[in-house]
């Protein structure tokens, strides 16, 4: 296998590991060349021990002029590395930013052939098709799972009730494997970096190179992937480095580094809090991958994919702010700023447009201990459940600011529960729907609510309670991709209690249980839910198919389970106009997908008794063969 | 399928055995009495007193006449079936574990944990003719295996036996030389320790189980692999029916492992394969902690299980089992 | 002497006489007695037997009240059944002014529930079944799309 052998040359040990090349350094003539040494030793020297000749500026004969590179020697492999992933993307000036590769990472570039080869090329050659998985005759789905060392693709086969195999390799991956948004790719993470993978070959396209990736991130439109490492300091004194690229999903290439202290980038005002929420970047939704955010001390840096720069150069100043997150459709932002100045200056909510920085709406609230913010998937709604402090100040109650982002001035209602000292154990909003979910109580059997942004009497949107349903085992809520369906999930203390809901009447559709199911996840089409028990129980391992209403279809036992992934779907390329009219004339289609199944069903069911036959056939020539030997043995 | 719930044990069981006529069960529980019971009613008929530990197995011959027993009481007795007593006392300076009787009833096999320093080991008796008169009066004795033989069987016309344990490895003893003639290890075989062996009716093949939560069937002659039967859970006990297709595996992780045994209370569940397509084909749940112990009776219309919480279950199977699609 | 005779006989048959008169008052007051003895005993046995019919009566009141109720009840359930259904059916047998019991009524009602949740099921088959042809209708008209998309 190629990969493999690739792999293997850049594990290979060449002598050089502690050698790094910094190129993009300026050309200097022979009488700079003194001070531009003296900087590069000074940047590099403050990260590890370089020996005395171990800083080299190669210089141009003719010109006499710096080359514009320079080998830079630490003692350490360990240091090096550390030094490509802290000086990669420097700024020496406007026009020098750093571009440090590992000596080793070079030696391997220079084994490519010399013609140039554009690096676009997964774009321009007639390569595989990345999307011919989205047109299966039988209109299956995909999934991936892990479990032990491997990781394995499958079709969803509902009418075999079993999966049926597309893909499979052992180490594949060194932790785990994640779905790009749209489907098009499947990155593995590897000690060296991160990689996509994709077409009916399963072949490698691309790969990000960015040693100790923990972590990554795609983009919405999947044109970008967020890498990211943490690296304990060699200092004791100095706090935990972390180190982010992204990359050009394409061309393969960093297109900004960014790196300083875990503090840095741990989000939420409070700083010093251990562990850096992910993902780090937050993407825009509904722009083309335009804009992506972070957030910073007192500020939201916003950044454009366009330059890699901050957006008019500079962050968004808001004192104190503490979280945000993007509409999923628009490039609106919603904030929450606690309260300031011990109490002077209450708690706010508010959405600020992008690019223009333009405040839409503002929210003030008191007595606040938390917020958070729950858009709906096509940017219509936006909840945020607030935590307030009772007058004893003793405790907490929960209520709702509802925002409809569509209408004028962006009308905001306050929905409280019944009974004040609910808690919201949970809750989702349906996607592309109006209605939402909440799980809430305060007894270990707590009651489920659905609620309507639109009131069917009157004309004016006004938050309406569909119904209640009183003492489920239900802590996580799971809507169907297409909304309508939900399953009312009891995870951990219940057990994996499954309660298929539809919501349109109000109606039980079937109950279940997964012993010990740890996770649910509907496919793109919600057509289909997996349950799964992953590794953190050491029994009962693998995972159970059902259809959208609560038929179990198949089950797979896999001991050491990791992960279960649906992938993903883009948005269909018809019309609308086109949607309808398949709805129309569905009869006409239904009909000839009831005898395709029939008889696919037949074919199966035939296959199997033919399986099974042979199975029986090998298994009764086998008795038969141990029983004459067994009479001659006996005789002897 | 109402199971017969025998209560007499108040410890976890160990080990169940039908004898050949399928009327009589004697089942053995880490209480050191083992019980004798009436398959179809679930009468008890009495108990075997004597042993001062746990009993981990034990086999009775083909008339019905003699029982022997495996104890941590260093021992390994053999009783009168019908009269309770104690004809003879085979004593070792360590637990013993597995005993098994040959085909005639002639040839006997006791295994002993290793204990203070000494490795386990595996004691042949020819007892023709007479008793062993001390502990050092055995035909051979087997060593090698690390940690404690779990089980022990013997293969057809008693030229070998097959024994499983804590090593994982699955071997095939010559008995007359003492020697290992084959054995498949953790490679090829299970991955982690095997905790039940069980035979088929004719002795063609023999299934373990293992805590690698795998099942597997072998040729008993070359010790070739057949089949594999996935579960979920690590497997204590294993059983082959002697009328159907199918094979029993029953388990679940040791009530000390588990913090979730309450809540699942009632649920441990034997499951159903069929030994030849080695699908899942069925369940049957009840106990209150995991299986340590299966069996089905010789004619192969119930079988009975024996739980970590101190009960038997006899199921007798309803005519649903009999017309199953398999 | 014949007077005296005569006399004599004269208070002999006196006697009888009172004699008689005395039986016959005796057993007059005999039968009488015994008359109302009889009258004791054949109110006495009236007076149960009433007490024990009315003790019937009652326990057949409890009991066709009790179905009464119970076929109330029932039809109460059908009528419920039927309107959850949003459909209007006259009971069984209603119409001939056949006596119904409570055993028709529960059977209609049981039957009704099969009906229901074969209808259910027939539901959820039906909508199970758009939902996957819908997708796949969408993804076959999608098909030609992304291929030609590949091609350019």
């Amino acid at each position: 296998d190629d990969d493999i052998e690739e792999e293997d040359i850049l594990e290979a040990d060449t002598g050089f590991g502690n050698i790094v090349i910094v190129d993009n350094l300026p050309q200097v003539p022979p009488e700079k060349f003194d001070k531009l040494h003296g900087v590069v030793r000074k940047i590099f020297g403050a990260i590890g021990t370089i020996p005395e000749n171990g800083l080299w500026m190669p210089v141009d004969e003719e010109t006499q002029k710096t080359k514009g590179y320079a080998f830079v020697e630490f003692t350490t492999s360990q240091e090096a590395q550390t030094a490509r992933e802290q000086t990669n993307g420097y700024k020496l000036d406007r026009s020098h930013v750093f571009n440090v590769t590992m000596f080793d990472d070079f030696e391997k570039y220079m084994k490519v052939p010399d013609e140039w080869i554009p690096p676009e090329r997964k774009d321009y050659a007639p390569g595989e098709n990345l999307l011919s998985w989205l047109t299966d005759e039988l209109g299956r789905d995909q999934f991936v799972i892990r479990y032990g060392s491997e990781t394995e693709v499958y079709w969803n086969d509902p009418r075999q009730s079993k999966p049926d195999p597309v893909y499979q390799r052992s180490f594949w991956t060194e932790s785990f494997v994640q779905w790009s948004p749209l489907g098009t790719y499947m990155a593995t993470v590897h000690r060296q970096g991160a990689a996509i993978w994709g077409g009916p070959s399963w072949n490698r396209l691309m790969r990000f190179s960015h040693p100790q990736v923990r972590l990554i991130d795609f983009s919405p439109r999947e044109r970008y992937l967020v890498t990211y490492s943490s690296h304990e300091p060699s200092n004791p004194r100095e706090t935990q480095k972390v180190n982010l690229n992204v990359f050009d999903n394409r061309t393969g290439k960093s297109l900004r580094n960014f790196n300083g202290s875990a503090d840095d980038f741990a989000t939420g005002g409070t700083g010093g809090v251990a562990g850096v929420a992910w993902p780090v970047f937050r993407w825009a939704g509904g722009c083309e991958d335009k804009f992506f955010a972070r957030l910073g001390k007192n500020c939201i840096s916003v950044y454009e994919t366009e330059t890699m720069g901050l957006l008019d150069k500079k962050s968004i100043k808001v004192e104190g702010v503490q979280d945000f997150s993007w509409s999923p459709a628009e490039a609106i932002l919603s904030m929450f700023v606690p309260e300031q100045a011990g109490g002077n200056q209450p708690a706010r909510v508010s959405l600020v447009q992008i690019p223009s920085r333009e405040e839409l709406r503002q929210k003030n609230l008191f007595s606040v201990s938390d917020c958070k913010m729950y858009w709906q998937s096509s940017g219509e709604y936006l909840a945020v459940k607030v935590d307030r402090f009772t007058k004893t100040k003793k405790s907490t109650y929960s209520g709702f600011e509802l925002f409809r982002i569509k209408e004028r001035d962006i009308p905001i209602e306050v929905l409280e529960l019944e009974n004040k000292n609910d808690k919201i154990i949970a809750f989702a909003w349906e996607p592309k729907g109006h209605r939402f979910a909440v799980v809430h109580g305060d007894g270990p059997r707590p009651d489920v609510s659905f609620y309507s942004m639109k009131n069917p009497t009157a004309k004016t949107g006004k938050v309406t309670l569909l119904g209640t349903l009183k003492g489920k085992q239900c802590n996580a809520l799971y809507w169907s991709p297409q909304g309508r369906f939900i399953v009312l999930a009891g995870l951990k203390t219940y057990n994996g209690q499954l309660e298929f809901f539809n919501v349109d009447d109000l109606e039980t559709m079937a109950s279940g249980e997964h012993f010990m199911a740890t996770d649910v996840e509907w496919d793109p089409t919600g057509r289909f839910v997996a349950t799964s028990v992953t590794s953190v129980h050491q029994m009962e391992n693998g995972f159970t198919i059902w259809s959208f209403n609560g038929r179990q279809l198949y089950r797979l036992p896999r001991d050491r389970f990791f992960q279960f992934l649906w992938r993903p779907r883009p948005p269909t390329l018809l019309t609308l106009e086109k949607e309808s009219d398949i709805a129309k004339n569905l009869r006409n289609y239904s009909r000839r997908y009831d005898e395709d199944d029939i008889q696919a069903v037949g074919t199966a069911n035939a296959k199997e008794v033919e399986r099974r036959k042979n199975l029986m056939d090998d298994w009764k020539q086998l008795l038969g063969h141990w029983q004459r030997l067994h009479a001659e043995e006996r005789s002897e | 399928m109402r199971p017969i719930l025998l209560k007499g044990h108040e410890r976890p069981l160990t080990y169940l055995k039908y004898n050949r006529d399928g009327d009589l069960i004697f089942t053995c529980a880490k209480d050191h009495n083992p019980n004798v019971w009436y398959g179809d009613s679930g009468e008890r008929l009495g108990n075997y007193k004597g042993h001062n530990g746990a009993v981990w197995t034990c086999d009775v011959t083909r008339d019905s006449a003699k029982l022997i027993t495996g104890s941590a009481d260093q021992t390994a007795k053999l009783w009168d079936v019908e009269t309770g007593t104690c004809l003879h006392t085979f004593e070792y300076q360590m637990p013993a574990r597995a005993v098994a009787f040959g085909e005639g009833d002639k040839d006997l096999v006791v295994t002993t944990d290793p204990f203070m320093g000494s490795p386990s080991a595996i004691y042949i008796y020819h007892l023709e003719e007479r008793l062993p008169k001390s502990s050092s009066d055995y035909d051979n004795k087997l060593t090698g295996p690390q940690g404690r033989t779990h089980r022990v069987i013997w293969g057809p016309l008693n030229r070998t036996i097959i024994s499983g344990g804590e090593d994982s490895i699955i071997r095939m003893w010559d008995v007359s030389k003492g020697t290992v003639i084959k054995d498949v290890d953790t490679e090829s075989g299970h991955q982690k320790a095997i905790t039940s062996i069980a035979p088929s009716a004719d002795n063609s093949h023999f299934l373990t189980g293992s805590q690698d939560k795998t099942s597997k069937l072998w040729d008993s002659r070359t010790l070739d692999h057949l089949k594999t039967y996935v579960t979920e859970r690590p497997v204590n006990a294993v059983a082959i029916s002697p009328l159907l297709d199918h094979v029993v595996i029953g388990g679940g992780q040791h009530a000390s492992e588990v913090t979730t045994t309450s809540s699942r209370a009632g649920k441990f569940e034997a499951k159903f394969f069929h030994k030849i397509y080695e699908e899942e084909i069925g369940g049957v749940r009840g106990h209150f902690g995991p299986i340590n112990a299966l069996t089905f009776s010789p004619d192969g219309r119930s079988f009975a299980s024996g739980g970590e919480d101190g009960y038997v279950r006899v199921h007798h199977f309803d005519s649903d089992y009999f017309n199953m699609k398999y | 002497q014949e007077h005296k005779k005569l006399l004599a006989r004269k208070v002999i048959i006196e006697r009888r006489k009172e004699d008689q008169e005395r039986q016959m008052l005796e057993q007059e007051r005999e039968e009488e007695k015994k008359k109302q003895n009889q009258q004791r005993l054949t109110e006495e046995a009236e007076r149960l037997r009433l007490a024990s019919e009315s003790a019937k009566r009652e326990t057949e009141r409890i009991q066709r009240e009790y179905e009464e109720k119970e076929l109330e009840e029932a039809k109460a359930l059908l009528a419920e059944t039927l309107k959850a259904k949003g459909k209007k059916k006259k009971l069984l047998g209603e119409d001939e002014g056949k006596k119904i019991d409570k055993r028709t009524v529960m059977a209609e009602v049981i039957s009704q529930q099969i009906k229901e949740r074969q209808e259910a099921e027939r539901k959820m088959e039906k909508l199970s079944k758009t939902l996957d042809h819908l997708e796949r209708a969408k993804r076959e008209e999608e098909r030609p799309l992304l291929e030609s998309a590949y091609k350019q």
